[in-house]
């Protein structure tokens, strides 16, 4: 949070960079690693047995997002993640865009894993009560079932979050260090007994062999598109770019490890939960399924159930953070490059804290949690939603990434997505992606899933987009900057800045040398140009 | 692409251990695995999923013996020198 950061002396907020290997890693781990509790119980009640495949499908894609941002963010580790990929390769009003899609991806994190971390915390209710009081429902005007307790837990704990943010929580590296490290432990324990004592390949193979054949292909589109949501959070590796040490050497290993491990434990989870329990025992408990899981595990259910319960729930509230935090980082990111009003990041004098962007967006979180809950499933509906603005946010980094090999061919990769074709373009060779061009097609395809599958993302999703488009027109012409163009930046000298703050200084030096000799050979083509234009002045 | 090289390491650590056992471990489980669906039932994310594990513990044991490789260059080289 901002207490963690700086002002040089322009006022200009700054990130100090303290996060080491590990921490970047488990940074990245509480956040991605968090979202199969939400989202495992959601995939399987839509796609039933095909959820592994759902799963693969949608990591397959995801890998290749992955290595996506991996690329990016170590090209340019600074703080805005996605949007300032797509300000930096399609100029202010695509970053703007990529920008509002990932801002409505963080609202909804904070209300999406609110939700599901209240879910786990229901796991105990059934035994202290006697009853489930999560599933006592209230009639409300026309709306009915709606899950009154559930709904006032949420709003506890996004408000808590509210607070505590405003009071100045110190977002500790070492926090996310031991609760990543917990979490990775946790799962790796609950799948691998799983797989050992409670595994029955038959139960599985049998629930596959009947959604193969009786599954609607829409109901699998759902599930598939749904299922993107489990590996959602790539964004804070970028955003912990800026905080990162040595980042160009560190985040491509923590990324690609990180990458691997959530596709493994999703598809991992999905294929040992369906060959212990049938899916419909998922669709009737989304909102704790990994509980599930682990306490159905033989001998030792009984105390690996209440402590992934637990676990779940700190992580999840870990990961809703994640969003109130993102929200703030983002939004400090749009006003530097004039995309919003710096209003927002007016840091309160007490507590040191940009207390605007965290009233807004939290209270934000909180009204998109209140509305969810008026819709027969909270958690689907936000599932919706946030597949919604991250397929959109990942579809133009994926242009932008083409579009950055074009234009800033310049800037060292110290990580560069593999299969490149060489192209030439201009004087220049330039290595054209082939993932990248794979993954933007794969991503497309997920988007359209989501359009065409969710009711309510189709609807809510562009709306919000929409919106957030009023607002940029409105700001920019009042402060007379292009509606459809950019801002003039000197992108050179600010790489060189972010490389030098980064202690980079081989990347510096790299650079320094690609931008002399592109110097050199502009002088040259000019030189060597004159001369016939002089002839054919004269003429 | 290449990752951008490490330092080579002084000393094995607790995090290699853990990274050799999470290795072994994983392709145990992988083995076990395919092995079950293969004798019980098989269906295609059983298969998947162990080849996944497989994989994955043979990269990490690679890893783990690549580092170890390094390790001992590295006293080498400093013996040599001393």
């Amino acid at each position: 949070m901002t207490t963690n950061g700086s002002a040089d002396a322009g006022g200009k907020q700054e990130l100090r960079r303290d996060v080491t290997v590990w921490g970047s890693y488990t940074w990245g781990y509480a956040d991605v690693g968090a979202d199969i509790y939400a989202a495992l119980g959601l995939v399987i009640a839509a796609a039933e047995g095909l959820a592994p495949l759902a799963f693969a499908l949608a990591g397959v894609i995801y890998i290749l997002i992955g290595l996506g941002y991996t690329e990016l963010s170590s090209t340019y580790p600074v703080a805005g993640g996605g949007h300032y990929f797509a300000l930096r390769g399609l100029g202010d009003f695509w970053g703007f865009v990529a920008g509002a899609a990932l801002l409505l991806d963080y609202t909804i994190d904070i209300a999406l894993f609110a939700v599901a971390s209240a879910g786990y915390v229901n796991f105990f209710l059934p035994a202290v009560f006697g009853i489930n009081p999560a599933h006592i429902i209230i009639a409300l005007g026309p709306l009915h079932d709606i899950k009154i307790v559930w709904l006032l837990e949420t709003m506890v704990l996004i408000f808590s979050l509210m607070f505590i943010n405003i009071r100045g929580v110190r977002h500790s590296s070492r926090l996310n260090e031991i609760l990543g490290a917990m979490d990775l432990i946790l799962e790796t324990t609950v799948v691998m007994l799983g797989f050992i004592l409670a595994w029955h390949p038959a139960l599985l193979a049998s629930q596959w062999h009947t959604a193969l054949h009786s599954l609607p292909l829409s109901k699998f589109m759902y599930g598939s598109s749904l299922a993107i949501i489990s590996f959602v959070g790539l964004e804070s590796i970028s955003q912990a770019a800026q905080e990162t040490r040595r980042p160009a050497t560190i985040i491509p290993r923590t990324s690609i490890a990180l990458i691997f491990t959530v596709f493994i434990f999703a598809v991992g989870f999905s294929t040992v939960g369906l060959g212990i329990l049938p899916w419909q025992q998922f669709s009737a408990n989304v909102s704790d399924p990994v509980a599930q899981i682990a306490k159905s595990i033989p001998y030792l259910g009984f105390i690996a159930g209440p402590f992934t319960a637990v676990l779940g729930a700190t992580i999840l509230l870990i990961s809703a953070n994640t969003g109130v935090m993102g929200a703030s980082r983002l939004t400090l990111s749009m006003s530097q490059l004039h995309l919003v009003t710096g209003w927002l990041d007016k840091i309160h004098p007490r507590f040191h804290t940009p207390v605007r962007t965290i009233v807004i967006f939290s209270s934000m979180g909180a009204l998109e949690a209140l509305l969810a809950f008026l819709t027969p499933s909270a958690m689907d509906t936000l599932g919706n939603m946030y597949a919604f603005g991250a397929t959109l946010g990942y579809m133009i980094v994926f242009v932008s990434l083409i579009v950055l090999r074009y234009r800033d061919p310049y800037s060292p990769r110290p990580y560069k997505m593999p299969v490149n074709a060489k192209i030439q373009s201009g004087s220049n060779t330039v290595d054209f992606p082939v993932l990248g061009i794979l993954g933007f097609l794969g991503v497309t395809f997920i988007l359209f899933e989501v359009i065409f599958t969710h009711a309510i993302g189709r609807i809510a999703g562009p709306a919000w987009v929409i919106l957030c488009l009023i607002y940029y027109f409105f700001w920019r012409r009042r402060n007379h900057l292009p509606l459809f163009g950019s801002v003039k930046h000197n992108w050179e000298k600010e790489q060189i800045d972010v490389l030098t703050s980064a202690e980079e200084y081989d990347l510096v030096e790299e650079y320094k040398n690609a931008l002399a000799q592109r110097d050199k050979k502009v002088k040259h083509d000019v030189s060597k140009a004159a001369p016939t234009d002089k002839i054919h002045d004269n003429r | 692409m290449m990752f951008r090289k490490l330092p080579p390491p002084t000393k094995f650590t607790i995090i290699d251990k853990y990274k050799l056992f999470l290795g072994v471990v994983a392709v145990i489980l992988g083995v076990v695995i395919l092995w079950r669906a293969i004798v019980v039932a098989i269906s295609p994310p059983a298969v998947m999923v162990s080849v996944a594990f497989i994989g994955f513990g043979v990269y990490r044991l690679w890893l783990g013996y690549t580092r170890l490789k390094q390790l001992k260059a590295n006293r080498e080289k400093t013996n040599g020198s001393g």
